[in-house]
């Protein structure tokens, strides 16, 4: 019985974990002297610059990191992810860039996490983050 | 930065160090390719305002970073001149939009001594807050 009840506490610690893992937004590093040719109104990003690759729609941070350690940080969509050049397209809010608390690369327990009790019926796909102790907006 | 009535004043947000310029070079080529371009180019990302006359370089500076402020976020710039990427072989284009968007060049074969020598003019003086350009 101990050993089912261990089984059934691990599978459960392996399920929240990769809860977690599912909702954490995606960190990309964004060049913001950049534009992209075909679509000026987008960012390209490389694979390099990101944590994960993330899914097309899906709302990602988007970070300047600095060469000090301080980082700032945005928010952007993704509205392509081209596989074979492992480039990612992004629609970057420039205007939502703040300084984080916390420095580049360092990354909390929880933050990053999206903040599901702040979202209203119908926000599901545009959800808030709480990020080194900034709250950020999706962009749309 | 020294500037003259007419010339074209040149700025570098964020990071304007070799291994990022390389970064961007490779991204922006990856690109042109990933869009079909059959004879794509290296180049970097930048924007340029030109000068009037009379204007001080801190007038100059001020008033491009005024015209990027509201297309892009950043937290520090860096200048340079037309002038001075000219004296070590770089020639620009103007690529709107964003407005004052321009290319600084490095052609169809990068060069990483081209990449160095160009984080070399954006480090010559002081990197200043964006936008209000103050050290």
């Amino acid at each position: 019985m101990f050993a089912g009840l261990q089984v059934l506490t691990e599978v459960i610690t392996a399920a929240s974990a990769s809860m977690e893992l599912a909702l954490a937004p995606a960190r990309v590093i964004v060049d913001p002297n950049s534009v992209v040719r075909q679509d000026p109104s987008l960012t390209a990003a490389r694979f390099a610059d990101a944590d994960r690759v993330p899914r097309i729609g899906e709302v990602v941070i988007a970070r300047q990191p600095d060469e000090d350690g301080s980082d700032f940080i945005g928010s952007a969509r993704v509205v392509d992810i081209n596989r074979t050049y492992k480039l990612i397209y992004l629609r970057v809010d420039w205007h939502s860039f703040r300084e984080a608390a916390s420095p580049t690369g360092y990354r909390p327990a929880g933050v990053g996490s999206v903040v599901w009790d702040t979202l209203r019926p119908g926000e599901a796909s545009s959800p808030s983050w709480q990020t080194d102790g900034l709250q950020l907006a999706a962009s749309s | 930065v020294e500037v003259t009535g007419g010339e074209l004043i040149i700025a570098r947000l964020w990071r304007w160090d070799a291994e990022r310029l390389q970064m961007d070079a490779d991204r922006d080529h990856a690109e042109q390719l990933a869009a079909g371009e059959v004879d794509p180019d290296y180049s970097i990302s930048v924007f340029g305002l030109q000068v009037d006359e009379g204007m001080t370089a801190e007038e100059a500076m001020r008033a491009l970073c005024e015209r990027i402020v509201p297309h892009r976020s950043a937290n520090w710039v860096t200048f340079t001149t037309e002038q001075r990427l000219s004296e070590e072989g770089f020639k620009i284009r103007l690529r709107e939009p964003p407005p004052a968007h321009y290319d600084v060049i490095l052609g169809t074969d990068l060069d990483v001594a081209d990449v160095a020598r160009l984080a070399g003019i954006f480090n010559e003086h002081q990197r200043r807050r964006f936008p209000s350009c103050t050290l």
